[in-house]
């Protein structure tokens, strides 16, 4: 092509870039605010999207959402915050083990009961199961139903599968790709605890999958 | 915590509409197509054409091909695709060789990106991984010191069997998981002592611009997982000492920020770079020269550090700036996902990933005009470089396998409450 027809070509083209960069950049930025306004649609419609339980206490009837990982204390910083005599900013951190239950580590020196013993890593909250911080006492509920005359089961020493499969117990250990890593609706056994949550007694519980979610969004 | 612990939501652009991904794919499937044609025009290269019809084949597959076989966000897809195939496109025009070089590394990236998506999706465990990754990162940044290389005054290139590669590119997604995984399990002076160790290493090896990003996300990490402000206020000091440390041990320290500082004082000498950049910048104006009607060849180092700069020549102030707003789309769609996680662990993950990209978009666009002196990191997707693309699509692996991860919580949030609505 001869240069003056290519300059000019190039010349005309350097619009035509940035129309379509410019398009292209707007429709990200479109397509993520139409994220955001699905996110609030959906936290909405599935209050307990992300929680694995409740926190209660059992005098008032009191009750905070336990996510799958947290810390509990009075500070502004924790998850469940809760004044109480003896709570300090940071009392404990929490996890949930699927297949096990919560796991309550308390820090330095707080004092911390779980089942009336000390709470230590390697012991699990399971549904029923009180956790006594300072001075506060609160329940645990769990949606996986997990109820706590099982703890014995739960306790035992399985540690050492903690080096790779710290959260799957009941998993093919063989198989890192084995399993699901969302915390499960258990509901075998129900039918005798008087902890579980009555939302799956006696039901079997949906299997998950890994289908993409279709979402009710009329935005567009 | 101060993240980590919040409800997830939606990864819907995993599965978003495709009315939403379409138009996206459509513009910048036809930007490439367009681009690769003229510059074919110019020389009637037939790998210029062969480019026009591949690249954008390449981004469709990318986009709507991958999300069918792997968990993966439609939007960061679409993201990568652009920045990436861009870097192609300018690095094409610098060099062929180096255009389709990088081509190749964009394939090879890709490949990563999915195996970094598979691990974080279905990988529990990280403890052993963690143990394992600490001695092995750390030997891998004392590799230059032994066995290294010197360039532009930092010796961080290693050459093994004839492949060369910076083992800091590499120690920075591991260290990005040991410091995830350690402060998921509040750890925070191991993290820091093994950050310290990395910092220690890499200032050894003079390599002051991934050591300032090593800092920055460790230091960003740590007060996201402990909500100290305490700590913060003492890691900006530390960074402040640092900085005055360096400025004073190390004689190519000093001369970068006289250069940065005037760099026409010397402008055929040190100040060359920047000031060709500076140049190259406002000669492109706010529309640019025209693709191919430059001359950003004068730059030196024009392919790596310097190609912010080559945009903003032949594309113009005003492209540079929607390329800048693409990093700035990335890097909220990875806050977003860090949010949505209801593990701490890939929280923090998908936040330093986030983190690290924002940072080394911003210190090498920020050297490029002069805003801050000019460290050697690479602009992230579209510099010339297969370990920084590689490592690069790594991160946006990391974050696809968080956003996986979300998108398959969600769906058991809903089986969960369609199962409650269906009870009697």
């Amino acid at each position: 092509m001869p240069e003056e027809a290519y300059e000019i070509l190039s010349l005309f083209m350097r619009y035509v870039f940035l129309l379509l960069g410019i398009a292209a950049v707007l429709r990200a930025f479109r397509w993520l605010y139409r994220e955001h306004r699905v996110h609030k649609r959906q936290l909405k419609r599935l209050p307990d999207a992300g929680y694995v339980g409740e926190l209660t206490v059992p005098d008032t009837g009191k009750h905070w959402p336990l996510p799958a990982e947290g810390t509990l204390g009075s500070g502004a910083g924790c998850d469940i915050r809760v004044k109480g005599k003896g709570l300090r900013r940071l009392h404990c951190t929490f996890r949930y083990v699927k297949g096990r239950g919560l796991e309550v580590t308390p820090v330095r020196g707080a004092e911390t009961l779980l089942d009336r013993a000390a709470a230590r890593p390697g012991r699990y909250a399971l549904s029923g199961s009180t956790i006594e911080a300072g001075q506060c006492l609160f329940e645990v509920r769990l949606f996986a139903g997990m109820h706590a005359p099982k703890r014995a089961a739960a306790d035992e020493d399985e540690r050492w599968m903690d080096l790779f499969f710290d959260e799957s117990i009941g998993q093919d250990p063989l198989d890192p790709f084995a399993g699901n890593a969302i915390p499960q609706p258990n509901i075998a056994g129900l039918e005798d605890d008087p902890f579980a949550d009555p939302r799956y007694d006696g039901e079997t519980a949906p299997e998950p999958d890994d289908e993409p979610v279709e979402d009710d969004d009329d935005f567009i | 915590m101060a993240i980590g612990v919040r409800k997830q939501t939606s990864d819907a652009s995993g599965d978003a509409r495709l009315s939403y991904a379409r138009p996206l794919l459509r513009g910048v499937m036809l930007f490439f197509l367009l681009a690769f044609l003229l510059l074919w025009l110019k020389s009637y290269d037939e790998r210029a054409l062969m480019l026009a019809v591949i690249v954008p084949v390449i981004i469709y597959i990318g986009v709507q091909g991958i999300p069918r076989l792997f968990p993966a966000d439609r939007l960061l897809l679409s993201l990568t695709n652009f920045l990436c195939a861009l870097g192609v496109l300018v690095l094409y025009r610098l060099s062929p060789e180096r255009g389709l070089q990088q081509a190749v590394n964009f394939g090879v990236g890709v490949a990563a990106m999915l195996i970094c998506t598979v691990a974080v999706r279905y990988i529990r465990g990280w403890k052993g991984i963690v143990l394992l990754l600490v001695p092995a990162s750390i030997g891998l940044l004392a590799l230059p010191l032994l066995y290294g290389t010197e360039v532009y005054g930092a010796k961080n290139w290693v050459t093994i069997a004839g492949f060369g590669f910076q083992p800091s590119e590499l120690v920075k997604l591991s260290l990005i998981v040991i410091l995830s995984w350690l402060l998921s399990r509040r750890k925070v002076a191991l993290s820091i002592l093994v950050t310290g160790v990395c910092l220690g290493l890499l200032m050894l090896q003079k390599d002051l611009g991934t050591a300032l990003l090593y800092y920055g996300v460790a230091l960003l990490a740590i007060w996201a997982a402990t909500d100290s402000g305490l700590l913060l206020a003492l890691g900006c000091v530390g960074a402040g000492g640092a900085g005055v440390l360096g400025y004073r041990m190390f004689a190519h320290v000093k001369r970068r920020v006289a250069v940065w500082l005037n760099p026409w004082s010397d402008r055929q000498g040190s100040g060359y770079q920047i000031v060709q950049g500076l140049i190259a910048i406002a000669n492109g104006g706010l529309f640019g020269t025209g693709l191919g009607l430059g001359n950003p060849g004068v730059i030196p180092a024009s392919y790596n550090d310097y190609i912010f700069a080559v945009i903003c020549h032949e594309f113009g102030v005003l492209f540079g700036i929607v390329v800048l707003l693409f990093f700035l789309a990335l890097i909220m769609r990875g806050i977003s996902i860090a949010r949505q996680s209801d593990s701490v662990f890939h929280s923090l993950l998908a936040l330093c990933c986030t983190a690290l990209i924002g940072l080394q978009t911003f210190v090498i666009v920020g050297g490029n005009i002069k805003l801050i002196p000019l460290t050697g990191v690479t602009l992230p997707f579209i510099s010339y470089g297969g370990t920084s693309l590689v490592s690069s699509m790594c991160l946006i692996g990391f974050l696809q396998g968080v956003a996986a991860r979300n998108t398959a919580q969600l769906a058991e949030a809903e089986k969960r409450a369609r199962f409650e609505e269906e009870r009697p």
